[in-house]
């Protein structure tokens, strides 16, 4: 309370004419205070016996192996963990219980520890309203296509000599993407590749690459000066795999990034935006999602509906499914020799905790 | 010392550390052949007088061994640097092996050929510069990295959450005039219920009618007080005011349905009461008249007019067919 008053008696200072509403104000504080200590008073005892009980039905189990000695070694640990779950239930349902009589004084349950809930720490993560990295992202490679002076496209292409799940791959990624184009690779070097794009005005450069026969890799170049990355390609299951799948249209689809909260995060899903075309048709319904969980990037593809008034969203899978990793980004267009490379996945210095993430 | 033939004999038929048995031929591992065969002429342990082309690090030599050499092991071979020019290095291999076999020397001049071709392509691939250079991939790693994604996707939950943002967007308007559940709709919604609130009103309004209606017992007596109200009523319904076309959509409908219902309900409530008041009839008789009348009038007026004639009220009254009159 001290720390209020002296704040008061600031303001006092400051602005006379509010001075009586603030008192009257502390006023009715007190009297609820009074009131809660009152009901706290009077349940007290009761209330200290419950907590007790809430705490230590939280705590122990009451079987333990020594219960089960009369069964075969065999069943024993099978007997245990059964027991222990049913254990574990009838103690949450005492527990529930338990809060239910204590009503508002019931002490705060406690959140599930979580990998995300539970992760480093990192220095780099973006909060909104930060002025730098408002300032950086308003003059970086992609600032051109957010402000709308290009509009995306993009070229796609695959390693030299490859195979038709690698083609299958491509077809279907240049439905997912409106404005793109898919050339086979015919030996050309990749440097040479980029400058035909930049001349031909591509925004953005695709290449698959594949391994034992499967696209496994994905070299993403935002063009003319952008930056360059390579994605591991994991989990692919093409549409006609899919159990339920519908036909793609041309309407321009909607993009979900979600969960990109550092700044290298920030930089990914801002290359990845650039790939679609501005004004998604929303006739169309068709949505494209990069949802970030744990440096995974999951891409689905979905055409959706509203119903029961806009309270909730039907979803239909369209596209293929795939997971991308991201394993290093580089500053300008491909360079694998002399090129700057930002960022590098380094298994043995970078995956020191399974908490640590970087997107 | 040197007996080839013993050598080549034990070497071909028994044990040779050297023999690389792939069909249809048997290659030879030792990186002093000539040929990379298994034969008598390209055995470089079963010939003492023996050549051949090695190229070490981008450079060529021509290595001969003679039988003169033999017992130094360590100096059985004579180096020889060929010129980096093909043609000045074929010309070097046959001033050095001249008085040697025919088979000999051309071998080595083919392999120098030979050596030549790659190392110009390799050239050639280091200034092309798309050389591939292969990676190893971590059986355990990606194993890691797989079952990590597994448990990563069901933390993500993904339907879920692409649900849960196409929601927010649609809250925020994102959408625009594609949809209208929210705003247009509630207001769609006030404009609705404005408007039955109106219609309960007169449909309120109309009810004290029907219920005098009801009441047939009091008919004879209270003709003279409904006539009063009804003569009202006729001056609504003359010709001017009946065509209400400009009236709102939903009223004539409702009062047509209302009147119908009356119709039934009025014409069974009428029966019983003829037979108890004979005056009655006449009344319907009268009616009769007055409708054969009022059949030349459009068809709006006779079902209004059959509307009203139900009520009785109406028809009773006399004064209408002057005022038409």
């Amino acid at each position: 309370m001290a720390p209020k008053k002296s704040k008061k008696s600031k303001k006092e200072e400051s602005m006379i004419d509010f001075v009586e509403e603030e008192v009257t104000g502390d006023v009715d504080e007190d009297d609820f205070e009074e009131a809660q200590e009152q009901e706290i008073e009077l349940t007290d005892e009761k209330l200290q016996e419950l907590l007790e009980k809430y705490e230590a039905s939280k705590s122990a189990a009451t079987k333990t192996k020594d219960d089960f000695k009369h069964l075969p070694k065999s069943q024993r640990g099978k007997a245990l963990k059964k027991a222990l779950r049913k254990d574990k239930r009838s103690r949450q349902e005492e527990r529930s219980k338990i809060r239910e009589e204590l009503g508002e004084s019931a002490p705060q349950k406690e959140v599930p520890k979580t990998i995300e809930s539970m992760r480093e720490y990192d220095a780099t993560m973006v909060d909104e309203q930060d002025d730098e990295v408002e300032h950086d992202e308003a003059n970086d490679e992609f600032a051109p296509y957010f402000n709308r002076e290009t509009s995306p496209k993009v070229m796609i292409t695959m390693t030299p000599k490859a195979k038709i799940t690698t083609f299958k791959f491509c077809f279907e990624l240049q439905k997912c993407i409106p404005n793109s184009e898919m050339f086979t690779r015919k030996n050309v070097l990749l440097k040479t590749i980029i400058e035909q794009a930049k001349e031909r005005e591509f925004t953005d450069l695709l290449v698959v690459h594949e391994d034992r026969k499967k696209p496994n890799g994905i070299i993403f170049c935002h063009l003319p000066e952008g930056p360059t990355a390579y994605f591991k390609i994991n989990s692919l299951t093409f549409t006609q795999d899919l159990k339920k799948f519908g036909e793609s249209t041309a309407h321009f689809p909607e993009v979900i990034l979600n969960n990109f909260n550092t700044r290298l995060g920030h930089n990914i899903a801002r290359m990845l935006a650039c790939l679609f075309p501005h004004d998604p048709k929303f006739t169309g319904r068709r949505v494209v999602t990069f949802h970030n969980q744990r440096d995974y990037i999951f891409f689905r593809h979905h055409r959706y509906e509203f119903k029961k008034e806009g309270t909730k969203a039907a979803l239909l899978e369209l596209g293929p499914r795939f997971t991308l990793r991201l394993k290093w980004l580089q500053k300008g267009t491909f360079d694998a020799k002399w090129g700057e490379f930002e960022w590098v996945l380094k298994r043995h210095e970078m995956e020191t905790s399974r908490r640590r993430f970087f997107l | 010392m040197q007996c080839d033939d013993v050598t080549w004999n034990i070497l071909h038929k028994g044990q040779c550390s050297y023999k690389a048995w792939s069909k249809p031929k048997m290659f030879c591992r030792n990186e002093m052949n000539l040929t990379g065969l298994c034969n008598r002429a390209s055995c470089p342990l079963a010939n003492s007088q023996y050549a051949t082309v090695r190229e070490e690090n981008g450079v060529c030599y021509l290595y001969a061994k003679v039988v003169e050499r033999s017992h130094y092991p360590r100096r059985l071979w004579e180096k020889t640097k060929l010129s980096k020019d093909m043609n000045k290095a074929l010309e070097q291999i046959s001033d050095q092996l001249l008085h040697w076999s025919e088979y000999v020397r051309h071998k080595c001049k083919a392999r120098l050929i030979r050596i030549h071709q790659y190392l110009i392509r390799m050239r050639k691939m280091a200034v092309r510069g798309n050389q591939k250079k292969l990676i190893p991939i971590g059986r355990k790693v990606e194993r890691r990295e797989k079952r990590r994604e597994e448990k990563a996707l069901v933390a993500a939950k993904l339907d879920h959450a692409i649900e849960k943002e196409l929601l927010a967007r649609l809250k925020q308007g994102t959408y625009g005039d594609v949809y209208n559940f929210r705003q247009e709709a509630f207001e769609q919604m006030l404009e609705n219920t404005e408007k039955e609130l109106e219609v309960e009103q007169e449909v309120e309004q109309d009810d004290p009618d029907t219920g005098e209606t009801q009441f047939v017992a009091d008919f004879d007596s209270s003709d003279d007080e409904e006539d009063m109200e009804d003569g009202g009523g006729d001056g609504h319904w003359s010709p001017d005011a009946t065509d209400s076309e400009n009236e709102d959509d939903w009223q004539p409908e409702q009062e047509e349905e209302d009147e119908d219902d009356e119709d039934d309900e009025g014409e069974e409530g009428d029966e019983p009461m003829e037979i108890e008041e004979p005056p009655k009839k006449k009344v319907k008789k009268e009616v009769k008249k007055k409708k054969a009348a009022a059949a030349a009038d459009g068809k709006k007026k006779k079902l209004k007019k059959r509307a009203r004639v139900e009520i009785e009220y109406e028809e009773e009254v006399e004064p209408r067919q002057r005022v038409k009159a």
